[in-house]
């Protein structure tokens, strides 16, 4: 594919043509062996215990096949061959690490970036409750939203809070009294089975003197265009500054119905989520 | 010349470097080996190609060999549900234009003639047919078991036929039963279904009877959703569990001392095209998976398989001939006729 844009390219260069024809002449060249259609390699199967972790992470990549090598990054770029080699599980650290990693192999195209976000546990959390969700996926208990057990794409996993419904309304309250200046949410995009991304988050946290809620942030999130497969999102809301607070609301709007270019148009859409995070 | 210019050059310069060499080194796509210890095969992905305008395809089921060797695949486009091919890819014939869901193909050699049993997934029925598609019997739901108050609930995937004719029919779109009839369309007794026992079943997408053992014929069904296969006697008692993590096993294809099946796609990557096809020994050991991961045991458990080249999208049956060649044939993978693998010795 890459081929044909450079020969378009090429021509469009008018004057320069006549000093370029040995350079046409070897991507011809080279398109016509590359029409034999190599196969393309999957991407790399990336395990984890969970997105969400204390202070490290193991993330171990599993990609047995003789010929190729799996490449990996940790700074949300595109991974290459230049990039780390894989050979043995690897530690995650840090505030936010986006794992990316491509299987080359010399008989083979290389494959499509296989992604995962890891998330460090924020501010400690005493409790995270949340309203009821469908009897269908009732999530694993109380501590369903912060038990770092997140990031599970199988619809069916414990680790997910299913609703269908106008608005969930989740209640935090934090160990003790921090500066905080983000929440993070983690949630299913899955069209197939009509899980959607909602449309609005909302967070307000209580202030003791006043004795009432005061708006935290508020952010809107648009999914206007088709996805193929299911995927992990993480929402996050941020205040312009770090506030001092103990307990906070969030009230999650989900779509109210499946938006108008997917299929299941004007049915009841689910909203799945599984973990919240304050930072 | 100007700098614009100057610049456009170099970095075609650059491109051309970083393009071609690997490419013009690189080997055809069907160069490729597939596969693990002593069932390896390279692929032919053009073997089953045809001229779409007159013989089309939708999803390409499931494929059988005759004892004349022929090839005969079944597809639920019903301007040609059933195509006959030679070994090399030839057209020979086709037919069937009333099977718009057509699934499961069998073949039986009913006292020296060879038949054939399709599941149709819209009709929800079993049809008995000649190789040349007259009708010879039809299986509607069966009332018989008490599980089903309409025909729409059954939706029949498989058929294997046992050396007395007894019919076994897996309802792996529907109840996920196994429901035995005798030759003759009789209701003899029905077994598995769903629930959270060993002998139950997630989507019973395939059945067939494994004569290798001395001792007597067993059945095995497909539980796919559970990536496994389960063992049954002939009479329906649970044995045991083949456990595949990761695979989403297709029916169960016995030829020789091996066990073939297409798996329709890899846990690891639902719904990405990530099909590959797995082979088991007569121990129901995994020896080689074709454009999967290689076969590993960790503890005497299989380690968790997946799609490493995609070479299928969603490989759906595979059918082995008489000369240890294999067919796939896919669902839902753009219309694409069956591919042949030939081994390498």
């Amino acid at each position: 594919m890459e081929f044909g844009t450079c020969i378009s390219i090429q021509i469009r260069a008018g004057s320069l043509v006549n000093k370029c024809i040995p350079f046409v002449l070897l991507m011809i060249i080279s398109h016509e062996a590359g029409a034999q259609q190599l196969f393309q390699l999957a991407p790399p199967v990336i395990k984890y215990h969970a997105v969400f972790y204390k202070k490290q992470q193991q993330v171990e990549i599993k990609f047995d096949q003789p010929g190729t090598a799996v490449y990996y990054t940790l700074n949300n770029r595109e991974p290459n061959p230049a990039d780390s080699l894989y050979r043995k599980p690897v530690m995650i650290k840090g505030k936010i690490t986006v794992f990316k990693a491509r299987a080359f192999g010399k008989a083979f195209l290389p494959s499509e970036t296989a992604a995962v976000t890891f998330l460090e546990e924020g501010v400690p959390v005493s409790f995270a409750g949340f309203s009821k969700p469908d009897s269908l996926y009732p999530g694993s208990g109380p501590r369903t939203l912060i038990d770092a057990a997140g990031g599970n794409l199988d619809i069916h996993a414990s680790t997910w809070l299913g609703y269908r419904s106008d608005t969930i309304e989740i209640n935090i309250l934090l160990e003790k009294e921090h500066p905080v200046s983000q929440i993070t949410l983690g949630f299913l995009r899955d069209d197939a089975n009509q899980v959607f991304l909602p449309e609005k988050i909302e967070a307000a946290y209580f202030n003791a003197e006043e004795k009432n809620y005061i708006p935290f942030a508020t952010e809107m999130i648009f999914s206007s265009e088709a996805q193929e497969g299911a995927r992990y999102f993480l929402a996050s809301i941020y205040s312009n500054t770090k506030l001092p607070l103990r307990k906070i609301k969030i009230i999650i709007n989900p779509v109210s119905k499946i938006p108008s270019w997917h299929p299941g148009k004007g049915l009841p859409a689910w909203c799945f989520l599984d973990e919240v995070k304050v930072y | 010349m100007d700098r614009r210019k100057f610049i456009r050059n170099s970095s075609f310069a650059a491109a051309a470097s970083l393009y071609t060499p690997s490419l013009l080194h690189a080997k055809n796509a069907e160069d490729v080996i597939l596969g693990h210890n002593n069932k390896q095969y390279r692929i032919n992905t053009k073997w089953g190609n045809l001229d779409f305008e007159r013989y089309p395809v939708k999803d390409c089921h499931e494929m059988v060999q005759d004892s004349s060797g022929r090839i005969i695949l079944l597809t639920n486009e019903t301007k040609n549900n059933v195509i006959i091919y030679d070994k090399k890819g030839k057209l020979l014939t086709t037919w069937g234009n009333e099977y718009p869901g057509a699934h499961g193909l069998t073949l039986f050699n009913e006292n020296g003639t060879e038949v054939l049993f399709i599941c149709d997934n819209n009709r929800h029925q079993v049809i008995k047919t000649t190789l040349d598609g007259r009708v010879l019997l039809t299986l509607d739901y069966p009332r018989e078991t008490g599980q089903y108050t309409k025909a729409d609930e059954y939706i029949p995937t498989e058929t294997a036929i046992a050396a007395n004719g007894d019919i076994y029919v897996a309802d792996g779109y529907g109840k996920d039963f196994v429901i035995q009839y005798d030759a003759k369309g009789k209701y003899i007794r029905h077994f598995g279904g769903r629930g959270d026992k060993d002998e139950h079943l997630l989507n019973a997408h395939g059945v067939c009877i494994d004569n290798r053992d001395k001792s007597g014929p067993t059945l095995i069904v497909t539980s796919r959703q559970q990536n496994a296969f389960k063992r049954y006697t002939m009479e329906g008692k649970y044995l045991n569990t083949i456990c595949l993590p990761g695979a989403w096993v297709c029916r169960p294809v016995i030829h020789g001392d091996y066990l073939y099946a297409a798996v329709l796609q890899s846990n690891a990557h639902l719904w990405q095209q990530s099909g590959f096809v797995t082979i088991l020994d007569k121990q129901f050991k995994i020896v080689s998976n074709l454009a999967g991961s290689a076969p590993v045991y960790e503890g005497g458990k299989p380690a968790e398989m997946y799609q490493t080249i995609k070479a299928f999208q969603y490989p759906h049956d595979v059918c082995i001939d008489d000369e240890e060649n294999l067919y796939i044939a896919q669902w839902n993978s753009g219309h694409v006729y069956p591919y042949k693998l030939e081994p390498v010795v």
